[in-house]
C-alpha cells in the first residue's frame, strides 16, 4: 500500500501540498521556509532523476493515472525519457534559480516562495500531462504564477510589463479554450491520444475546416504564449522590465512547458499543417535575431534571444513530429537554452538595467562572472563543446538528410545574427577597466556558474556519448584540452607559473607526438609538425610577457589542440568541432589585446559566416549520406558543385582573402603580441590546410554555363593573387608596425592560395613550401616586433629609429626575416617564388605570375620601410637606455631563424612530404597528373631543386653569397674611414616652431607619392562595403524592430490579426 | 487607424467563428456519453458534473485550486506595496446596510455551507459554496472598511484545507492505487443521501472551505490596497 | 432559428463585444471588463456546446432515472454533457483568479503613474 505512493504524481502532489502549507511552515521560522523550498525541489529532481534514469536504461513509459480512472475517462500523465529529462532541466534551474533569488529581501515573501513552486508545478503538469483541457489548466497556473512573480523587485517597469504580458496572455489562454472546447466537441475525447486517434480516423470535409480554424485558435494561442513573431512585443517588454530572476524562472519552467505541450497538441492535427508552424517559428529565429542586433538594453536583447531560440525550437517541432529530425538534438538545444539564458539572465541582474555600453568593465576581476558570461555566450550562440552545438549539429545532419536545404540556410543566418549581439555584448563586457557597479551576494554568482557547469559538463558528456568519434582523440590532443581547461578555470594564475607549465606541456605534447613517430609524409603530418613547431616558439617567447595569466595561456593550449583536432581529422564532425573551438578560442586570445575587443568582434562575425559556409559545405555532404572529407569524392554533379563553392567560399572568407579580408589586420594587430605570431604563423595556416583537403577531394568545381565550362579553381587563384598585391600595397600606408606586418601576413597568403589553387603538383610544392616558410619569417619578424614593443611601448614606427644600436640582436633577425619575405636569394622566400612562377607558367598563366611577380615588389618597399625606420636612422632620446629584447624572445628568434635556415638551404624537408602529398592526391583524382610528377621520388640531382624551366640550387647559392657578403663588407670596412657619430640632438631648429613631431620624423608617410597613386583606390573600399552592409543590416532591423510600439492594445491588434491571416490561410481563402 | 484595423480583424474573427456554426449541432460524443451512463454507478453521485470535477477529472479541479491559491497569493504579492494612493476615507455605511449585513452574514455563510456539502447532490458544490461564503465577508468588509479578518484563523484554514485535499488525492493513491481514486477507501453510500460518493463530499468541502477562505482574503486585500506601507507589513 | 444557434449567437455576441472592447478602449478597468465579457461569453459558448434538445440538467435525481443508471442505461439524451459543464466551472474559477490579478495591477498602476491609459504605459518598446 505505501508502495503505491511512490508514484510520479508525487511530483505534484509535494510541492503542491508545500504550497498550501507553507503559511504554517513559515511559522517555524523563515529559514525553515528557505530550507523546505529547496529542500522539496531538490527531492523532485532526485526522484524525477530516478525514473529518468530507469527509463533511459529500458523501462517503459510510466503512465499515471488520477481518479482512478484509465484514459480516455480519467486524466492520464506520462513520465517518457523526454518528459523525464524536461522535468530535470525545469527542476534544476528553478533550484538555481532559488539560489539566485536566495539573498533577495523580497525572496523573503514567502508567497513568492509559493508561486515559484506552482511556477515548477505548472511546467511539470505541461511537461506530462496527456489531457487538452488539462493543459489549459497548467498554462493558466504557470501564466498565474508568472504575472504575480513579475512584481519581484523594482516595481515601475514591471508592472507596466507584467499588464501587457496578462492582456496577451489572456487573449491567448481565450484562445486555447475555445480551441479545447471545439476539438472536444469534435471528438468526443480530453484525452490527447484518444483524440488522436478519433481524428485520424477522417473526418468529413466539413469538419476539416472546422479542424482548420481550431488549428488556428491554438496556433495563435501558442505563439503569443511562446512569444513568436509577431505577438512577442509583450514578451520582450517582461524580460526589459522585470527582475531577471524572474525572467530566468519563467525560461526554465513556463517557456519549456509551454513548448512541448504545443509538441504534443500538434500531434492531433495533420502532418503537414506543421508547415505554417514551421515558417513561423523560423520567421521568429531570424527576425528576432535581427532585431536583437539594434538593442542597447541587455535584458531586453536577451528577451529577443529568448524569442529567437523558442521560434528555432518551435520550427523544429513539426519536423521532429513528422521525423525528419531526432527529439533528442531538439532536448539538447532546449537544454542549452534553458541553462545558457537562465546564467546570462541571471548575469544580467548585475545591477539596475545597464546598457550595453555600461556593461564595460563590469567583470573585470570578478573571475567567476567572467568565465560564466564566456561560458554562457559560447553555449547560446551554438559553439563547441557545450550542448547547443551537438544540438544543432545532429538537427542540421538530420535536415540535410531530408532536403530540408532552406531550413538549414534559415537556421544558419539567424545563428550568424545571434553572434553578432551576444559577442558584442561580450566584447563589452571584456574592455574596460573596474567599473563601479557593486558586487552582488555570493548566492548571485554562484547560480549562473552552477549553470554554466552543468552546460559544460553535460555538453561533454552527451557529446562523448552521442557522438563516439569524439572520443577518438590522440593523446596530444586531449593532453592539451586537459591542461587547458585547467588553466583557464584558473585564469587568475600568475604569469610565470602559468606560462612555464603551458611550455612544459607543448613540449611534453611535442615529445609524445614525435616519440610516436610523426609522419611528415601525409598533409596531417605536415600541419601537425607546422603546429606544433608554432606552438612551442610561442610558449617560448610568452615567458616574457608579465600580462599574460593563466587565462591566456590555458585558452593558447585549447587554440592548440584544436588546431591539431583539426589537421588531424577527416571525420567532418571532429573536423568541425574543431574548427569552431579554434574560432571561439581565438577570439577570446584576440579580446585579450590591449584594443582587442572590438576587432575581436568583426573577427568572430566573419569567421562566424566562414564557418557556417564551411558546415553548409560539410552539410551537403551530409545530405548524401557522406560524413567526411575523402567520402566527398563521390559527389557529383551539382552537388559537388555546392559542397565546393561553399567550402571554398568559407575558407577563403577565414583566410582573409581580398574583400573578406577587413576582419584581418585589426584582429592581428590588436592581439597580444606573442599571440600574433601564432596567429599568423600557424592559425592562418589552417584554413590552407582546409582548401588543400577540399581541392584533395572535391578538386575543382566546374561551371557550365551555355556549352563553356569555367573551373573554378582560376578564380581563387586570381583572388589569391589580388590578395598578395592588394595587402601588400596597403601595407605601405600603415604607420604602425604591427598592422604594416599583418597586412603582409594576409598579402602572403595570397600566394599560399595562388599556389595551391593552381591545383599542380608543383603548384601545391610552391603553396606549401611557402605556407611553411611563412611561419618562420613571419612569426620571427612579429616577435622581434614584440620585444621591440615590449621594450619602446609604442608600435608607431615614427616613434622609433635608430635601434640597431640598442638591440643588435634583434636587428639581425629582423634582418634575415626580412630578406626571407622579400623573396630574394639566398633565403626561402625566393624558393617559395621561384616554384610559384614556374608552376604558374607551366599552366601558362602568365597574367597571374606578373601579377605576382609585380606584387613581390611592393613587398619589397614596405619590408624597406620596416627595418629602416624602426632600426636605422637615429635613436630617439628616450630610447637611449633601453635593453635588447628579453631572452625568450630571443630564443624563439634563434628557433625560427633555424627553421628558416633549414628550409632555406634544405628545401627538400618541405618539398619531399609536399611532394608525396601531391601524389597521393592529385594522381588519385584524375586531374590530368596521372603522368611523372615533377618531382618524382623526391628532389634529384643533390641539393639541386630542377623544374622543366631551370633549375635552382640553394646550397650553391648561399655559399656564394655568403662569400659575397663577407668580401664586400670586408672591403668596405677596409676602404671606407671612420665616420664621425652625430648625435640626436646635434641639430637646431633655426627659431622655428618645429611641427608636430611625427611630421618631421621621415618615417611618417614614408610612402606618400606610391600613396597618392594607389591610396584612393585601395584604402578603405573592402570597409566602406562592409560597413554599409552592416549598416544596411542594423537599418533593417531597426526599422522592423519599430513594430513594438509599446502600445499594449496594439499588440492585442497584431494578436487578431495573426488569427486572421492564420485562420485565411487554414481556410484556403 | 489601429482601431479601425483591429475592429476588421475582430470582424473577420466572428465571421469565421459564426461559419463553425452549423457544424455545431447537437450531439453527444464518448466522454459525454460514458459519464452520463457509468457515473452513478461509478461514484453513486446523483449530481454528475460533481462526479467529473471531483473524481473523473478531479486532477484538474486540483490544479484550479492552486490557479486560486495562485492568483491570491499574486494579488496579495502585487498589492503588498500601499505606496502612492491615498488612504481611503471611512464609508460610513448606510444603517440599512448595516443591519442587513449583520442579519444576512450567519444565514449566507450556512448557506454556502449547505451548497459545497451538498455539491454532489444538488447544483453547487465547493467553488460555489465558497464563493457564497465570500459573499458574506464582502458585506462585512463593506459595513466597516477597517474592519480586517482574523488573520490567523485564515491561514490555517486555507493551508489545512488544501493541503487536505493532496493528502485526500494520496490517500486514494495508497489505496485505490492511483491519486484521487474513490475507491476503496470509504463505502460508495446510498445514491441521493447525503453520506454518499465516498471520497467527493469530503473534497468537495476542503474545496468549499479553501475558496471561501481565498476569496475572502482576496477580498481583504483588495479593500485595504490603499494606506500607508507600514499599515500593511503587519499583515503580510 | 433555433434553441441551439440563439445561444451560439449569444455566446458569439458577446465575445465579439469583449473583443471589440478590446481594441477601441484604452482604459484599463474597460480592458479588463472586456476579458470578463469574452470570458463569459467563451463560457456560454462552452455550455451551449453541451446542449441537447429536450435534456434535462446533469443531476441523476428521480428514481426513474436512476434506475435507468444503476443498469447502465441512461437513455441517450437524456441529460446535456456533464463535461463541458464541469469544464466551464474550472474555467470560471480561473477567469476569477485572473481578473483579480489583472485588478491589482490596475490598482498599482494607478498608484505609481497616476493613468489608466493604455497608450502611456509605454516606456517598454522596441
Amino acid at each position: 500500500m505505501v508502495a503505491n505512493l511512490l508514484d510520479p504524481i508525487l511530483l505534484f502532489a509535494l510541492p503542491m501540498g508545500v504550497a498550501f502549507l507553507l503559511p504554517l511552515i513559515d511559522k517555524l521560522g523563515r529559514s525553515v521556509t528557505h530550507a523546505v523550498h529547496l529542500l522539496v525541489l531538490a527531492a523532485m529532481f532526485g526522484l524525477t532523476g530516478w525514473w529518468t534514469w530507469q527509463l533511459a536504461h529500458g523501462m517503459a513509459p510510466i503512465e499515471i493515472q488520477t481518479g482512478g480512472w484509465a484514459p480516455p475517462i480519467g486524466i492520464a500523465l506520462r513520465l517518457g525519457v523526454t518528459e523525464g529529462l524536461l522535468a530535470l532541466f525545469a527542476q534544476g534551474a528553478a533550484l538555481f534559480g532559488a539560489v539566485y533569488l536566495w539573498g533577495r529581501e523580497e525572496h523573503g515573501d514567502i508567497r513568492a516562495i509559493a508561486l515559484q513552486l506552482a511556477l515548477v508545478v505548472g511546467a511539470l503538469g505541461l511537461f506530462m500531462t496527456r489531457d487538452l483541457f488539462n493543459i489549459f489548466v497548467f498554462v493558466e497556473i504557470t501564466g498565474i504564477a508568472t504575472y504575480a512573480l513579475a512584481m519581484l523587485g523594482r516595481e515601475d517597469s514591471a508592472l507596466e510589463a507584467g499588464f501587457k504580458y496578462m492582456l496577451m496572455g489572456s487573449a491567448a489562454s481565450i484562445f486555447l479554450l475555445l480551441g479545447i472546447a471545439l476539438l472536444y466537441k469534435h471528438t468526443g475525447h480530453l484525452n490527447l491520444d484518444a483524440m488522436q486517434a478519433a481524428l485520424a480516423q477522417g473526418s468529413p470535409a466539413a469538419l476539416s475546416v472546422a479542424l482548420g480554424l481550431v488549428f488556428m485558435l491554438v496556433l495563435v494561442s501558442f505563439a503569443a504564449e511562446l512569444k513568436l513573431f509577431p505577438v512577442n512585443g509583450p514578451g520582450l517588454d517582461m524580460y526589459e522590465g522585470v527582475d531577471p530572476g524572474v525572467s530566468a524562472l519563467m525560461v526554465v519552467t513556463s517557456v519549456n512547458g509551454y513548448l512541448y505541450a504545443f509538441y504534443k497538441v500538434l500531434a492531433v492535427f495533420p502532418a503537414e499543417w506543421g508547415t505554417t508552424v514551421s515558417v513561423l517559428g523560423m520567421v521568429t529565429f531570424v527576425g528576432a535575431n535581427l532585431m536583437a542586433n539594434r538593442q542597447t538594453q541587455v535584458r531586453r536583447m536577451l528577451g529577443y534571444s529568448s524569442s529567437a531560440q523558442v521560434g528555432l525550437l518551435v520550427a523544429l517541432l513539426p519536423m521532429v513530429r513528422a521525423g525528419h529530425v531526432h527529439m533528442l538534438p531538439v532536448l539538447l538545444l532546449i537544454a542549452n537554452h534553458t541553462f545558457a539564458k537562465s546564467a546570462l539572465l541571471w548575469l544580467a541582474g548585475q545591477g539596475e538595467k545597464l546598457s550595453l555600453v555600461e556593461w564595460r568593465g563590469v567583470f573585470s576581476g570578478r573571475t567567476i562572472q567572467r568565465l560564466t558570461l564566456t561560458a554562457a555566450v559560447l553555449a547560446i550562440t551554438g559553439l563547441p563543446p557545450f550542448p547547443g552545438f551537438f544540438g544543432k549539429w545532429e538537427v542540421l545532419t538530420d535536415l540535410s538528410a531530408h532536403g530540408g536545404a532552406w531550413w538549414i540556410g534559415a537556421i544558419l543566418l539567424g545563428s550568424l545574427l545571434e553572434f553578432g549581439y551576444y559577442f558584442k555584448w561580450l566584447h563589452y563586457a571584456h574592455q574596460g577597466e573596474e567599473s563601479d557597479v557593486p558586487q552582488v551576494p555570493v548566492s548571485a554568482q554562484i547560480a549562473p556558474a552552477l549553470s554554466a557547469a552543468v552546460l559544460l559538463v553535460g555538453g561533454l558528456g552527451m557529446s562523448l556519448w552521442r557522438f563516439p568519434e569524439l572520443a577518438n582523440l590522440s593523446l596530444p590532443v586531449a593532453v592539451l584540452l586537459g591542461a587547458g581547461l585547467a588553466l583557464v578555470l584558473v585564469r587568475e594564475l600568475s604569469s610565470v607559473v602559468s606560462s612555464g607549465l603551458a611550455l612544459l606541456v607543448v613540449l611534453g605534447v611535442v615529445g609524445v607526438t614525435v616519440g610516436a613517430g610523426l609522419e611528415l609524409n601525409t598533409l596531417a603530418g605536415l600541419f601537425t609538425a607546422l603546429a606544433l613547431a608554432g606552438g612551442t616558439v610561442t610558449a617560448i617567447a610568452a615567458l616574457s610577457v608579465p600580462t599574460l595569466k593563466g587565462a591566456y595561456h590555458g585558452l593558447f593550449l585549447l587554440l592548440l589542440s584544436s588546431v591539431l583536432m583539426v589537421v588531424q581529422s577527416e571525420h567532418s564532425l571532429t573536423f568541425f568541432v574543431g574548427w569552431e573551438l579554434m574560432t571561439w578560442t581565438s577570439y577570446l586570445l584576440i579580446a585579450q589585446g590591449r584594443e582587442g575587443a572590438r576587432p575581436a568582434w568583426v573577427y568572430m562575425l566573419f569567421s562566424g559566416a566562414a564557418g557556417f559556409l564551411l558546415l553548409g559545405g560539410l552539410l551537403v555532404g551530409y545530405a548524401h549520406g557522406v560524413d567526411s572529407f575523402s567520402g566527398m569524392e563521390a559527389l557529383t554533379g551539382s552537388a559537388q558543385l555546392a559542397a565546393w563553392s561553399l567550402l571554398v567560399l568559407g575558407i577563403l572568407v577565414k583566410i582573409g582573402t581580398v574583400g573578406a579580408h577587413v576582419w584581418a589586420p585589426d584582429a592581428y594587430t590588436e592581439s597580444p603580441d606573442v599571440y600574433t605570431a601564432f596567429l599568423s604563423g600557424v592559425i592562418s595556416k589552417v584554413p590552407v590546410f582546409a582548401l588543400v583537403l577540399v581541392l584533395a577531394h572535391l578538386g575543382t568545381g566546374a561551371l557550365t554555363m551555355g556549352g563553356y565550362t569555367f573551373e573554378l579553381h582560376h578564380l581563387v587563384a586570381w583572388l589569391g593573387g589580388l590578395t598578395a598585391l592588394g595587402m601588400s600595397l596597403l601595407a605601405l600606408f600603415q604607420e604602425d608596425a604591427k598592422k604594416l606586418l599583418a597586412y603582409s601576413s594576409v598579402g602572403q597568403l595570397g600566394y599560399v592560395v595562388a599556389g595551391v589553387a593552381i591545383l599542380s603538383p608543383l603548384g601545391w610544392a610552391a603553396g606549401l613550401y611557402h605556407a611553411v616558410h611563412h611561419l618562420g619569417f613571419k612569426a620571427m619578424l612579429l616577435l622581434v616586433l614584440a620585444g621591440v614593443i615590449h621594450r619602446t611601448g609604442t608600435r608607431k614606427m615614427y616613434e622609433m629609429g635608430g635601434l640597431i644600436a640598442r638591440m643588435p640582436l634583434s636587428f639581425f633577425i629582423a634582418m634575415i626575416g626580412i630578406i626571407a619575405l622579400a623573396g630574394v636569394p639566398p633565403l626561402g622566400g625566393f624558393v617559395g617564388k621561384w616554384l610559384l612562377y614556374n608552376a604558374l607558367v607551366e599552366e601558362g598563366w602568365l597574367f597571374l605570375a606578373a601579377l605576382m611577380m609585380f606584387s613581390s615588389l611592393v613587398a619589397f618597399l614596405y619590408l624597406y620601410r620596416f627595418i629602416h625606420t624602426i632600426f636605422l636612422g637615429q635613436l630617439k632620446t628616450r630610447h637611449r637606455e633601453i635593453k635588447e629584447a628579453p631572452l625568450p624572445y630571443l630564443l624563439a628568434e634563434v628557433a625560427l631563424l633555424g627553421l628558416v635556415g633549414l628550409v632555406s638551404v634544405w628545401p627538400q624537408a618541405v618539398l619531399s612530404p609536399v611532394n608525396a602529398i601531391a601524389h597521393s592526391y592529385l594522381g588519385g583524382r584524375g586531374l590530368g597528373f596521372e603522368g611523372e610528377l615533377v618531382f618524382p621520388g623526391g628532389v634529384v640531382r643533390g641539393s639541386e631543386l630542377v623544374t622543366s624551366f631551370g633549375s635552382y640550387d640553394p646550397v650553391v647559392t648561399m655559399l656564394v653569397v655568403a662569400l659575397v657578403f663577407v668580401l664586400s663588407a670586408g672591403l668596405l670596412w677596409v676602404s671606407v674611414p671612420r665616420a664621425r657619430r652625430v648625435g640626436q640632438l646635434d641639430i637646431a631648429f633655426a627659431g622655428e616652431v618645429p611641427p608636430p613631431p611625427e611630421e618631421i620624423h621621415f618615417a611618417f608617410d614614408f610612402h606618400r607619392p606610391y600613396e597618392r597613386v594607389f591610396g584612393a583606390v585601395l584604402r578603405g573600399q573592402a570597409v566602406k562595403f562592409w560597413r554599409g552592409f552592416g549598416d544596411a543590416v542594423e537599418a533593417i532591423a531597426e526599422t522592423s524592430r519599430g513594430i513594438y510600439s509599446g502600445d499594449g492594445q496594439t499588440y492585442l491588434v497584431y494578436f487578431f490579426g495573426l488569427a486572421v491571416l492564420l485562420g485565411a490561410l487554414q481556410m484556403g481563402l | 487607424m489601429k482601431q479601425l484595423i483591429g475592429s476588421v480583424f475582430v470582424l473577420v474573427m466572428g465571421l469565421f467563428l459564426w461559419s463553425l456554426v452549423p457544424l455545431l449541432g447537437p450531439s453527444a460524443g464518448y466522454l459525454s456519453t460514458y459519464f452520463t451512463q457509468h457515473g452513478v454507478a461509478d461514484n453513486h453521485t446523483a449530481n454528475l458534473v460533481t462526479a467529473v470535477v471531483v473524481n473523473y477529472r478531479g486532477f484538474d479541479t486540483l490544479g484550479e485550486v492552486l490557479v486560486l491559491f495562485a492568483s491570491v497569493s499574486g494579488a496579495t504579492f502585487v498589492l503588498r506595496r500601499r505606496d502612492g494612493l491615498p488612504t481611503a476615507q471611512p464609508w460610513p455605511a448606510s444603517e440599512f446596510l448595516a443591519t442587513g449585513a449583520r442579519a444576512l452574514f450567519a444565514p449566507l455563510v450556512v448557506f454556502g455551507a449547505y451548497i459545497f456539502v451538498h455539491g454532489h447532490l444538488t447544483p453547487g458544490g465547493g467553488f460555489q459554496g465558497g464563493a457564497v461564503v465570500a459573499s458574506a465577508v464582502l458585506m462585512l468588509l463593506l459595513v466597516n472598511r477597517d474592519r480586517h479578518l482574523p488573520h490567523g484563523l485564515m491561514t490555517w484554514l486555507e493551508s489545512l484545507s488544501g493541503f487536505g485535499f493532496v493528502l485526500t488525492g494520496l490517500i486514494g493513491l495508497a489505496v485505490g492505487g492511483s491519486f484521487l481514486s474513490n475507491k476503496g477507501l470509504m463505502p460508495l453510500g446510498e445514491w441521493n443521501t447525503l453520506f454518499s460518493g465516498g471520497l467527493i463530499p469530503i473534497i468537495y468541502v476542503l474545496v468549499g472551505i479553501k475558496v471561501g477562505a481565498e476569496l475572502s482574503a482576496l477580498l481583504d486585500v483588495m479593500f485595504h490596497s490603499t494606506g500607508d506601507a507600514d499599515h500593511q507589513e503587519g499583515q503580510a | 432559428m433555433n434553441e441551439l444557434t440563439l445561444y451560439y449567437l449569444a455566446a458569439m455576441s458577446l465575445m465579439l463585444v469583449g473583443f471589440m472592447g478590446l481594441v477601441w478602449k484604452r482604459n484599463l478597468i474597460k480592458m479588463v471588463l472586456a476579458f470578463t465579457l469574452i470570458d463569459t461569453g467563451a463560457h456560454l459558448f462552452l455550455v451551449a456546446l453541451g446542449y441537447l434538445p429536450g435534456a434535462t440538467a446533469p443531476i441523476v435525481d428521480d428514481a426513474g432515472m436512476f434506475a435507468q443508471a444503476q443498469s447502465l442505461m441512461v437513455r441517450q439524451g437524456a441529460v446535456v454533457d456533464p463535461v463541458v459543464q464541469a469544464l466551464v466551472l474550472t474555467a470560471i474559477v480561473i477567469g476569477v483568479g485572473v481578473t483579480a490579478l489583472m485588478l491589482s495591477y490596475v490598482v498599482r498602476i494607478y498608484a505609481r503613474r497616476g493613468t489608466l491609459d493604455i497608450a502611456e504605459l509605454r516606456r517598454l518598446k522596441w
